[in-house]
């Protein structure tokens, strides 16, 4: 484990050396990044080098901008024009955006520089890291075992150190689950607040593009980079992120903390222990913990797969092997090339939500499957808002510790009960911060939910918390 | 779910998703089904709640007329908006 200093405070105070900083983690990448596999796209090193140099030079004549020379990782399904974005897919091997993504301008104007486009499950669907048709991402903290995902790459870019600052999307916990397995810091946003102009989509109702950083606040320092209304994204709300830089950690006398009991009750062991532990370090600190009933939650799983399953069927029925090609066919006409190249170019897993997706939305299934699934996602929004109007939702992010690799593949019922924890902020559309509680013998995350743009009091709580666990800015190397 | 019905499902699956999902798949295929089907345990606490609902309720440009919500662009320059319009939802008939 190795302890790295605040980008955001060496970004304040001056010392920030993008120069230097990228030779460390192009030495890291080259030793790592085969077995760890975070990157589907790499950018050539001498234009690394060059935007570093440039980068360096805005630095010494005082002309920084908010992000100059920061290494930034993208997940795939994010577009960078120019670069493939292939969305973990072998369907959008060849595809390159035309455009850059609303979040990708922003970075570009700020002065980040993006180091590759990171490996995640297809199409963002997956929540190990291993459905990916360009190979598995390992963990950094462990390699027998998953990142967790489908942000895999992301996650793991950040913790080797490839990058300081990374992009995910969260339609389930993609940004959140990945983060818990490699203790790093992850938002999930309220919903609107980050565009998703130019998001490979998967589930519009649900996901969200958000960051993904070592600490607290060098997350809120990218979030307040890519938060904002953007007219082009006809769901972006109007938002104003808060200042990273006069963030301050909240009292602990005024923290009121809502712990669920299902999920708690839900959680392995070791997990259980070392969030209890944190509770118990907040409330000696003075914090109000509370427990509560939420009887919805066995609800919420079938619920979210239901609705996700649904608008992905929707989504991907755009991929008919005439769009985006780059593979040869024999199909002699539209309907074979549809079947064939849906067929061969999804993997399993994206297949069989696709199949489930037009079944619950078939004639005779809508109303039994969809519709009481929309219902269900009202009532889980009513109470969750009823709630973080009072206090801040906490929980285990995952119920259990990172899963070995091919753990979990066989059975997909057992992948999807890896959200229990998460689906939730995504139904109800409130922000989730997750962050690091411990590191032994592997990481343990906590996820805070807050009201609707709460997510200055999800960061003022997360910078205590990183108080008491000390484990901001780790990585595995 | 017996063989010759997973079959009758998968053939169904085709027409409407356009792929094929491999026969030995049946068995996911129908324990999903199964999970899925747990959105029927929901019963009474959903009695009377409208589906028609988004996230974004509250807030949403989408829902409002009187402002600009929905624009055609040039892909090759995004900033410039070439047609202007209006999205409309007419589910609750409230635009």
């Amino acid at each position: 484990m190795k302890k790295r200093g605040s980008l955001a405070q060496q970004l304040a105070s001056g010392v920030y050396n993008p120069v230097e900083r990228l030779e460390e983690a192009l030495y890291l990448i080259s030793r790592l990044e085969e077995e760890v596999n975070a990157f589907i796209t790499l950018l050539p090193e001498e234009r690394l080098r060059e935007e570093a140099r440039e980068a360096q030079r805005r630095i010494l004549e005082g002309k920084a901008r908010p992000l100059e020379g920061v290494l930034v990782a993208v997940k795939d399904n994010i577009s960078v024009r120019g670069l493939r974005a292939t969305a973990g897919s072998k369907m959008l091997s060849c595809y390159k955006p035309p455009y850059n993504a609303h979040v990708v301008e922003r970075l570009v104007d700020a002065g980040a520089i993006i180091v590759g486009k990171t490996n995640m499950d297809e199409f963002a669907m997956g929540s190990t890291g291993e459905y990916s048709a360009y190979g598995p991402t390992r963990n950094p903290w462990d390699m027998g075992r998953v990142p967790g995902g489908s942000s895999s790459g992301s996650a793991a870019a950040l913790a080797y150190a490839a990058v300081d600052l990374a992009l995910g999307s969260d339609t389930g916990g993609s940004i959140r689950l990945p983060a818990a397995f490699t203790a790093t810091v992850g938002l999930k946003p309220t919903y609107g607040a980050v565009s998703r102009r130019g998001l490979i989509p998967y589930a519009n109702s649900l996901e969200q593009i958000g960051p993904m950083a070592r600490s607290v606040r060098d997350l809120a320092l990218l979030y307040s980079v890519i938060a904002g209304r953007d007219p082009l994204d006809a769901t972006s709300i109007d938002y104003q992120p808060p200042d990273p830089y006069t963030l301050e950690p909240r009292d602990p006398e005024a923290v009121r903390l809502c712990v669920p009991e299902e999920i708690i009750d839900a959680s392995e062991a070791p997990v259980k222990a070392a969030f209890e532990g944190l509770l118990s370090r907040l409330e000696a600190q003075g914090a109000t913990i509370e427990y509560f009933r939420a009887p919805w939650t066995s609800l919420v799983l079938p619920a979210y797969y239901t609705i996700a399953m649904a608008e992905a069927a929707s989504n991907l029925a755009r991929y008919d092997g005439s769009l985006y090609p780059c593979h040869d066919s024999r199909a002699r006409t539209w309907e074979e090339l549809n079947v064939e190249a849906r067929t061969r170019l999804f993997g399993p897993e994206v297949k069989r939500r696709i199949a489930m997706g037009v079944l619950v939305l078939s004639e005779g299934y809508r109303d039994e499957y969809y519709v009481k699934a929309a219902k269900i996602r009202r009532l889980v929004r009513d109470r969750v808002l009823g709630i973080v109007r009072e206090c801040i939702i906490g929980q285990p992010t995952s119920p259990v510790l990172p899963p070995r690799l091919g753990e979990r593949l066989g059975d997909p019922l057992q992948l999807y009960a890896l959200d229990i924890s998460t689906v939730t902020a995504n139904l109800a559309g409130v922000p989730a911060l997750q962050l690091p509680v411990s590191v032994e013998p592997l990481p343990v995350g906590a996820q805070l939910m807050a009201r609707p743009r709460g997510e200055v009091d999800l960061f003022e709580l997360g910078l205590l918390v990183e108080e008491i666990t000390g484990l901001a800015g780790v990585s595995a190397f | 779910m017996a063989v010759e019905d997973c079959s009758k499902l998968l053939s169904k699956i085709r027409v409407l998703a356009r792929l094929e999902v491999p026969p030995e798949d049946c068995e996911r295929i129908t324990e999903i089904r199964g999970f899925l089907e747990g959105v029927r345990r929901a019963g009474p606490l959903v009695e009377g709640l409208d589906p028609l609902y988004h996230v974004w309720e509250a807030e949403s440009r989408l829902r409002d007329p009187r402002e600009k919500g929905y624009g055609h662009v040039n892909i090759e320059d995004l900033g410039v908006e070439t047609r202007e319009g209006y999205v409309r939802l007419p589910w609750r008939g409230r635009l």
